[in-house]
């Protein structure tokens, strides 16, 4: 009887693991076919689950003798994946790189220009903030993924209503007027008015803020000879740093940095913690994605979006964020050996075939973005034109457009002096801060002059230069 | 043993006999003998072989890039030998991330090895049931990750946790942990401690089990009090449990990573910095070259070194010497 029941229990388990085997299914690939590999970064499931798809769905072509196989990496990973695979000789052949790191690559000659392998009409489909963020040196070095503008407003309009705000602050003064009178009205054991970046993420969120009020002018001179905190942009600085300290002195804003952070904060907006709040343009995406696809909120009709509060109002108040994708320059050059089909080329040629397929083609990247609700902007002018003619039902659209068009060219210098701008802002709020406005901008001045002599930066911008 | 050895004294014959058994190679002195047995070697090479893949051959790959001027596509490598290493010790995050992180180990260190040994005390008073029980909770925060650590803390300490809603619901203003006064240290110390708590405990009350209770009694009967036996008897004879305790601890704290990130994200103002963070983040956003960021790395393990070496010094133990 034991034996029996022994036997039984096996069978069961043995048809079960089948099952479960079998439930993964086999798929169909190409006999032979030539290998191009991609490193993607973890982004919002829905940006990822749709890129995945996608390849998959440039997989399912058995006959161009190509496959292009991916790896999903956590951002803490990706570099560190990246340079092990690049050590190791196994270097993807695409990878993904922020426009503000790709200087960086390009330094290490760990990409290749690409004039030489895209297609002519393929490059002249470039936004002009397309080429302008990936041309260094005098050559273009990457293919856009998107564009985030990296600060706007969200608010809530019945919080607005409430408490009788008729116009979106645009000005320093009208932003805390607003949040003196949000302040009345919101619930203060439940709720804040404003959630802003804060921690690692001060720096880069208000890039486009302080290039704003300093009328147009990064923190470091154009040929990265010297600071120009405590100089040009002095007067521009401290109108800034007094509004914006004055948010978190006042009371307006928390000190403290929400669970997920910047990345996450729109999460506050939606579920009521605030009652307005900094994001980037990805947010819309979020509330779209995380919100109402999944039925906590009805409609986007009582979220509301504008460029946030800024000095200089003829000039942007966010910088372009975004990401773009790069061809490793060691395995780049391999020749395609593995299938007949793609003689003659290299892994570079299929790899920019395969990223064109995917930034342009009119069914692929303009579902992708429509997925995300424009959260994020293109890089190519023919699909530009696509999502215009189909979002104009997307109240979002126009403001992210704008901020897009608006905002700062991209800081591409040293994260490090970001850094040392966010912390004036960090030093102003802080509890047991003494020190004024004006110490604080020296402070920030000296230390990025000294970044500049340490680092022997003088002269060293790559955007500026043409190739040698 | 023929006739003229059986005259001969044990000593001596013992003397002769060894002599006579050991290669000449060996003679001279009779450790060495059983340092070149074959099997020992072969205990040795698991951990020698796993030690020398992942750690001596990275150590010295990494010594090599940090006086180069590498980077991955770098076909012309050339020394630089200390320029790489000149560039991070002017880096001042550096330096401050070092005083951070040997200012909240020195705490941690000292709170531990002291709350630690109290406890131990405690558990041997306890009823063998009791002491098993107790055991067995204190130990399972070790279990846990630091990220894991920081996740449950955050729930006590954020902006929105359970403290500060229990100080709103009580009208008082919310405590900002991971920015105000010395809060950030706090809310890093507090998680290390409480995740360290079972397992250093329980070393603790190794080491005191295996003082022999003759030695409290011997001293009972001579008239020693209670700081006399602590003194005299339980601290020396735990000399080498607090060697391990302390090399752990220091070592530990000195690589701290996940609690900062999470709880401060170094902040604020780079006042929780420690360095593996500070490499950590100039990987992220680069602002360092591979080879300075490998200068950096091993900066940081010098002092790890140092304190080490200098714990063995103060403590004196030969035993942990061995």
């Amino acid at each position: 009887m034991k034996k029996i029941r022994l036997i039984l229990t096996s069978l069961i388990l043995f048809a079960a693991i089948f099952c479960l085997v079998g439930c993964g299914g086999e798929e169909v690939k190409e006999a032979n076919a030539e290998i191009i590999t991609i490193y993607l970064r973890d982004f919002e499931d829905w940006s990822n689950d749709y890129f995945m798809d996608a390849i998959d769905k440039y997989n399912e072509n058995l006959n161009d003798g190509v496959e292009v196989q991916y790896e999903l990496l956590d951002d803490s990973a990706y570099t560190y994946k990246t340079d092990s695979a690049r050590e190791a000789g196994n270097a993807p052949d695409i990878y993904m790189v922020s426009f503000t790191n790709l200087w960086q690559e390009v330094i290490n000659e760990s990409i290749t220009p690409l004039d030489d392998i895209l297609d002519p009409d393929f490059l002249t489909d470039y936004t002009d903030t397309a080429v302008e963020a990936t041309t260094l040196y005098g050559q273009i070095y990457a293919v856009p993924y998107c564009f985030e503008p990296s600060m706007l407003l969200f608010y809530s309009k019945s919080m607005f209503e409430k408490a009788g705000i008729t116009k979106e602050p645009q000005t320093y003064a009208e932003m805390l007027d607003a949040c003196a009178k949000l302040a009345n009205v919101i619930d203060k054991k439940q709720q804040t008015v404003l959630g802003t970046p804060l921690g690692i993420t001060m720096g880069w969120a208000n890039v486009g803020q302080f290039w704003n009020a300093a009328g147009g002018e990064f923190p470091i001179s154009e040929d990265w000879s010297e600071s120009l905190v405590n100089t040009k942009n002095k007067a521009g600085y401290t109108e800034f740093l007094n509004y914006y300290a004055k948010l978190y002195t006042e009371g307006y804003a928390s000190r403290s940095d929400t669970a997920g952070g910047y990345n996450e904060i729109i999460n506050e907006l939606c579920e009521g913690r605030v009652a307005m709040t900094f994001a980037g343009s990805y947010a819309v995406g979020q509330i779209y994605q995380d919100y109402i696809e999944k039925g906590y909120l009805d409609d986007e009709s009582d979220i509301g979006c504008c460029l946030a509060p800024r000095l200089n109002l003829d000039l942007g108040s966010t910088a372009n964020g975004g990401w773009s994708f790069v061809l490793d320059a060691g395995t780049t050059s391999k020749m395609a050996t593995a299938n007949e089909k793609v003689a003659g080329k290299t892994h570079a040629d299929l790899a920019a075939e395969f990223l064109r397929w995917y930034v342009t083609d009119s069914e692929v990247a303009t579902g992708w973005f429509e997925l995300g609700r424009c959260c994020k902007q293109t890089g190519f002018k023919s699909i530009q034109a696509l999502l215009d003619a189909s979002q104009t039902n997307n109240p979002f659209y126009e403001v992210i457009k704008e901020a897009a068009n608006t905002a700062a060219p991209l800081n591409r210098y040293p994260y490090s002096i970001t850094q040392s701008c966010s912390d004036m802002i960090s030093t102003l709020i802080s509890k047991t801060n003494k020190k004024s406005v004006a110490e604080v901008i020296k402070t920030c001045h000296d230390d990025i002059s000294k970044q500049i002599t340490v680092n022997k930066l003088a002269g060293k911008n790559p955007s500026s230069k043409k190739a040698e | 043993m023929n006739l003229e050895e059986s005259k001969k004294s044990p000593k001596e014959a013992n003397t002769n006999l060894e002599k006579n058994a050991l290669p000449k190679v060996y003679k001279r002195n009779k450790k060495f003998f059983y340092r070149n047995k074959w099997y020992g070697f072969l205990m040795l090479a698991p951990g020698f072989t796993l030690l020398t893949i992942f750690v001596i051959i990275p150590f010295i790959i990494a010594l090599y890039r940090s006086v180069t001027d590498y980077y991955a596509y770098n076909n012309n490598v050339k020394f630089v030998w200390f320029d790489n290493y000149i560039r991070i010790l002017q880096d001042e995050s550096f330096f401050k991330s070092l005083g951070n992180v040997v200012m909240m180990t020195l705490i941690y260190a000292s709170i531990m090895v002291i709350i630690t040994f109290a406890f131990a005390h405690v558990i041997k008073k306890l009823t063998p049931k009791m002491a098993g029980l107790t055991k067995i909770i204190c130990y399972v925060p070790h279990l846990l990750s630091g990220i894991v650590l920081s996740i449950i803390f955050l729930f006590i300490f954020s902006n929105n946790g359970l403290i500060n809603a229990i100080r709103v619901d009580n009208g008082l203003e919310r405590i900002i942990f991971n920015q105000d006064e010395w809060w950030p240290y706090f809310v890093i110390i507090l998680p290390l401690l409480w995740g360290g708590f079972g397992y250093n405990s329980l070393v603790m009350l190794a080491g005191l089990l295996n003082i022999p209770n003759d030695y409290y009694e011997a001293a009972s009967i001579d008239g020693a009090n209670a700081w006399q036996k602590l003194t005299r008897i339980t601290i020396p004879s735990m000399k080498n449990y607090f060697v391990l305790i302390i090399i752990n601890l220091i070592t530990g704290g000195l690589q701290m990573f996940e609690l900062p990130m999470m709880m401060t994200g170094g902040g604020p103002l780079e006042s929780t910095l420690t360095p593996v963070l500070f490499i950590y983040f100039q990987k992220q956003n680069p602002s360092l070259q591979e080879c300075e960021i490998m200068a950096g790395s091993i900066l940081v393990m010098i002092p790890i070194a140092l304190i080490n070496i200098f714990v063995f010094k103060v403590i004196k133990s030969e035993k942990s010497m061995d």
